[in-house]
C-alpha cells in the first residue's frame, strides 16, 4: 500500500464484484487484445456477456472503492507493456477463492498479459517446498506431475512403474479429513511435518477429531501441538540437518544442505518413512535422497533435465528445461497453455458472498494469517529466542479508529468470540487493517486464531475461508477474583 | 555496440561499456581497488563516500572515487600511482584514528580491518581527536539480535542504502551533520525500540562491525569472539516459498552466522527469520 500509485482497500470479500469491474472496463472500452485473445485463449464471449452487470459504477459502493479509481486501474493494467499480477493468501482463502485466481486468470489472457517476461500471474506462496510438494503428488487426488489418480491409464502408468496395484480413488484433502474421523471414515492417520492442531480451521473440531483417531502418529522436529494427540512421535530432523531440494514459488528448484548433526536419536525423514515402509513388507531401498529425487524425476516431465548432479553443483535450476545441460525456461506459456486445446479458458464468475456474513450478534469481520515474525503455526519460530522477543505473545490488531469506537485501548487484553469459540489476545493498533475488521495471527496457541476461522471450504480449491468470518470483539470480561 | 568505448588502466587499453565504472572494469581486470562504502553486491548504488577507491587520472588535478566515476573514451586511469596509494591509505589510517584498536573492534575481520591490513594500517598511535563525537548514541543494543557500536561507524551510508534502497524498509538514515553524521534509526530511536524489521541487509553491507551480529560477539556486545568457523555450508531458508539461498556458519555444532546468498529469488536478501534467528543462542 505504501509504495502503490494506485492504492485499493477493497472492502474483505468483495474481490469477485472489483476484479469483474476491471474486465468490465477492458471490455467495454476496448483495451483488449482481440489477436492474443483469438489465439490463446477460450471462453470470452461468455465473459464479456457475464460481466456486461459489473461496471464500476455499480459495483463502487459493493466493494468500496470509487468507480474512477476502478476505470484507471483497468487501463493502466490493460495498456502498460508489461502487467504482473503478485497475489497472496488473500485471493485464495474464500469460499470463492478459485473464482477470484478465475477473474485474474481472465484478466491476464485477455489484455495478453501473459507468456512475456514481467507479465503474468504470480502466486506468492507460503512454504519453501510448496510448489516442489505440489508438484511431486503430495495432493490427494494427483500422482506427481498434476496427473489425476482416478484418470486408469495414469493409474495403469504408475501402478506399471511401482509394480503393484494403487488405490484407484481420490483422497480428502485437510479439512475433508477432520470430517471424516469424526464421522467413523478414519481411523488412523500419519502427520509429517504439518500442525494441523494449529493450522486447521475451527480448531475444537480438528483437535476433537484429532483425540478421535485410534492411531496418530506424528513425525516432526518439535513437540507440537499436534503431538499433543500423538500416540507415536517420530523424531525428525531440520531443515539445517537434512539434504534435499525445494522448489520455490518461482519454479526455481534449489538445493539445501545440512550444517549441523541431528540432535539425539532424531533421523532423516526419508529414512523413517523407508524404515516404515520395510516395516510393512514393502521392501524399499535407498542409498541416499539422490536416488529417491532421481526416482521421482524420472516418472516427473516438469523436471526433465533437472537432474540430482546438476543441481549439487548448480544449487538452482528453473524448470522446465528443454535439453540435456540447457537453461531452466524462466517465463512459460509464451506459445500457449498445456490443455488439450492449447488454449487458456476463461471461467466467467458470479457474486458468491462470504460463507459467514456480519449480523447483530457477530458484528465485524475476522481476517487471519502471519506475522513476519512467526512462520506458519510457530512451531519452529516460536523456539527462537530473538523471534521470541520481537513477537512474543498473541495479539489481535484493529485500527484506531476501531479500537476508540468500541472502547477499548491498545495493550489492553480483549475477547474475540465467533460462532466455533472466544479467545483473548493483545489489542495491537495497526492501520493496515481495514475498518470493521480484526486481523489474527494463526501462530500463537495461547490466542490461536484458528479456534475462531469458519471451515467453510471453496467447493472447487477445497481451501477454508480463513479470510473472513463474522466476528464480535469486546474488553476482557472481568471475573471477580475468589474470596 | 555503439555505448562501448576504450580507455587506458594500469597501461593497458581496456574495452567497457559506458555504463561501467571504473572500479568495476579495474574488478573485471583483476584489480582490486579498495572499498567500503561501495558494496559489490546486487542492488547496492555507489555512493562515493568514504574516498578508500580513490585513483588517479591522467590531466585531472584530483584523484577520482572509481566507485562512481564512469569511464569515457580515452581515460587514462592509473590505480597503483604513489599518489593514489598514499590517498587511500590516509583515509583507512584517518578512519583507523577515530576507532578502537583493532583487537578490542566489534568486528576484527571486517572488510576495514581485512583492508587495513592489506596497506599495513594496524591502528593509529596519533593524538586524540580534539573534535568531540557528537550527542548521538555510542552503543545500542536495544535489538535482540543486532549490537550497534557507532565508535566504529565510518558514515560511509552502506546502511542506509542497505536499508532504505535495497530492502525498502526506511528506518536508517543519516542524522546531525557535518563530521557529526551518523546513522539513525527513525527520529534517533533507540534500535529496539523503531520500526526496524531486523532483516540484517545493514548488518551485511556494514564494512565496519558497527552493526554486528550478537551471536559472533562476546556478552558485552562490544568485540567479536567467534573468529572462525569450523564449516560453512551453502543452503535455502527452510520457511516461506520465496527460496532464500543461504549460507549458515557453524561452530561447535551450532549454527552462529547466516547469511543471504546471490541466489534468483533474493539476490543475498534475507529476513529476520532466517538471518538472525536460526541462530542456536
Amino acid at each position: 500500500m505504501r509504495h502503490a500509485t494506485h492504492p485499493m482497500q477493497f472492502k474483505p470479500g468483495t474481490d469477485v464484484a472489483m476484479l469483474n469491474a476491471l474486465i468490465h472496463v477492458i471490455i467495454e472500452e476496448n483495451l483488449y487484445d482481440e489477436q492474443y485473445i483469438q489465439a490463446n485463449a477460450s471462453g470470452f464471449d461468455a465473459l464479456k456477456e457475464k460481466v456486461k452487470d459489473f461496471s464500476p459504477e455499480a459495483v463502487s459502493e459493493v466493494c468500496g472503492i470509487e468507480a474512477d479509481v476502478l476505470r484507471d486501474v483497468a487501463r493502466v493494467y490493460a495498456t502498460s507493456e508489461r502487467s504482473i499480477i503478485f497475489w497472496g493468501m488473500g485471493v485464495s482463502q474464500h469460499t470463492h477463492g478459485t473464482d477470484n485466481a478465475r477473474c485474474l486468470i481472465a484478466l491476464a489472457l485477455i489484455t495478453g498479459q501473459v507468456g512475456r517476461e514481467g507479465t503474468g500471474l504470480h502466486p506468492l506462496r507460503g512454504q519453501n517446498n510448496v510448489q516442489g510438494a505440489s508438484d511431486a503428488g503430495l495432493i490427494p487426488m494427483m500422482y506427481p506431475d498434476y496427473r489425476l489418480v482416478e484418470n486408469v491409464d495414469i493409474r495403469g502408468e504408475m501402478e506399471d512403474f511401482w509394480g503393484r496395484p494403487l488405490d484407484p480413488k481420490r483422497g480428502l484433502t485437510v479439512v475433508e479429513i477432520m470430517d471424516a474421523i469424526h464421522d467413523d471414515e478414519i481411523s488412523g492417520m500419519y502427520v509429517m511435518g504439518e500442525n494441523p492442531a494449529m493450522s486447521d480451521p475451527d480448531q475444537v473440531h480438528a483437535r476433537g477429531a484429532l483425540a478421535k483417531l485410534d492411531h496418530l502418529v506424528v513425525q516432526d522436529i518439535f513437540l507440537t501441538e499436534t503431538c499433543w494427540h500423538a500416540d507415536v512421535v517420530l523424531p525428525a530432523s531440520a531443515h539445517a540437518e537434512k539434504l534435499g531440494t525445494f522448489t520455490n514459488t518461482n519454479r526455481q528448484v534449489q538445493i539445501g544442505r545440512p550444517a549441523l548433526d541431528p540432535p539425539g536419536e532424531a533421523r532423516q525423514d526419508w529414512e523413517l518413512i523407508v524404515e516404515l515402509a520395510n516395516r510393512v513388507g514393502l521392501d524399499w531401498k535407498y542409498d541416499g535422497v539422490g536416488e529417491v529425487y532421481t526416482e521421482m524425476a524420472s516418472v516427473m516431465k516438469s523436471l526433465n533435465f533437472v537432474t540430482w548432479e546438476r543441481l549439487n553443483e548448480e544449487d538452482v535450476l528453473c524448470y522446465p528445461i528443454d535439453e540435456p545441460g540447457g537453461f531452466g525456461n524462466e517465463v512459460i506459456f509464451t506459445n500457449g497453455f498445456p490443455t488439450p486445446d492449447g488454449r487458456g479458458k476463461i471461467v466467467p464468475t458470479d457474486l458468491l458472498a462470504p460463507d459467514e456474513v456480519p449480523d447483530e450478534e457477530f458484528p465485524m469481520v475476522l481476517t487471519t494469517g502471519r506475522l513476519l515474525e512467526h512462520w506458519h503455526t510457530g512451531a519452529m519460530t516460536r523456539r527462537s529466542a530473538v523471534l521470541d522477543e520481537l513477537e512474543p505473545e498473541g495479539i489481535a490488531s484493529m485500527n484506531g479508529f476501531m479500537i476508540e469506537k468500541l472502547g477499548l485501548q491498545a495493550g489492553q487484553m480483549i475477547e474475540v468470540a465467533t460462532r466455533r469459540g472466544t479467545i483473548q489476545a493483545i489489542l495491537r493498533q495497526d492501520r493496515d487493517v481495514a475498518d470493521n475488521m480484526v486481523f489474527i495471527p494463526f501462530c500463537f496457541n495461547e490466542s490461536p486464531a484458528n479456534r475462531l476461522t469458519n471451515p467453510q471450504l471453496d467447493p472447487f480449491g477445497k481451501i477454508p475461508e480463513f479470510k473472513y468470518c463474522a466476528a464480535k470483539v469486546g474488553a476482557i470480561a472481568q471475573k471477580e477474583a475468589a474470596e | 555496440m555503439t555505448d562501448q568505448i576504450k580507455f587506458t588502466l594500469d597501461g593497458k587499453t581496456v574495452t567497457a561499456s559506458k555504463d561501467e565504472t571504473i572500479w568495476e572494469v579495474a574488478k573485471r581486470e583483476g584489480t582490486r581497488i579498495p572499498h567500503l562504502c561501495h558494496l559489490d553486491k546486487p542492488g547496492y548504488r555507489s555512493d562515493g563516500n568514504c574516498r578508500a577507491c580513490m585513483v588517479e587520472i591522467e590531466g585531472e588535478r584530483v584523484l577520482a572515487a572509481s566507485c562512481v566515476r564512469n569511464v569515457t573514451e580515452g581515460l587514462v586511469v592509473k590505480t597503483e600511482t604513489d599518489r593514489a596509494d598514499k590517498s587511500r591509505k590516509m583515509v583507512f589510517e584517518m578512519l583507523a584514528a577515530d576507532m578502537r584498536p583493532r583487537e578490542e573492534s566489534p568486528d576484527d575481520q571486517s572488510d576495514f580491518w581485512l583492508w587495513s591490513e592489506s596497506m599495513g594500517i594496524t591502528g593509529s598511535d596519533r593524538f586524540e581527536s580534539k573534535f568531540d563525537a557528537g550527542q548521538h548514541v555510542e552503543f545500542d543494543i536495544s535489538n535482540p539480535a543486532i549490537a550497534v557500536n557507532m565508535d566504529a561507524c565510518i558514515a560511509c551510508n552502506a546502511c542506509v542504502r542497505a536499508c532504505r534502497e535495497v530492502q525498502v524498509n526506511d528506518v536508517i538514515g543519516m542524522g546531525e551533520r557535518g563530521s557529526h553524521s551518523v546513522p539513525v534509526f527513525d527520529l534517533a530511536d533507540p534500535m529496539g525500540n523503531s520500526t526496524c524489521v531486523t532483516c540484517g541487509e545493514c548488518v551485511q553491507a556494514c564494512p565496519t562491525g558497527a552493526l554486528y551480529e550478537k551471536t559472533l560477539m562476546d556478552d558485552s556486545n562490544k568485540k567479536r569472539e567467534i573468529k572462525e568457523f569450523d564449516k560453512v555450508v551453502d543452503s535455502v531458508c527452510p520457511f516461506c516459498g520465496v527460496g532464500c539461498q543461504t549460507t549458515m556458519a557453524v561452530k561447535d555444532n551450532k549454527i552462529v552466522q547466516v547469511d543471504g546468498r546471490n541466489g534468483p529469488a533474493n539476490e543475498n536478501r534475507l529476513c529476520v527469520k532466517v538471518a538472525l534467528a536460526m541462530i542456536t543462542p
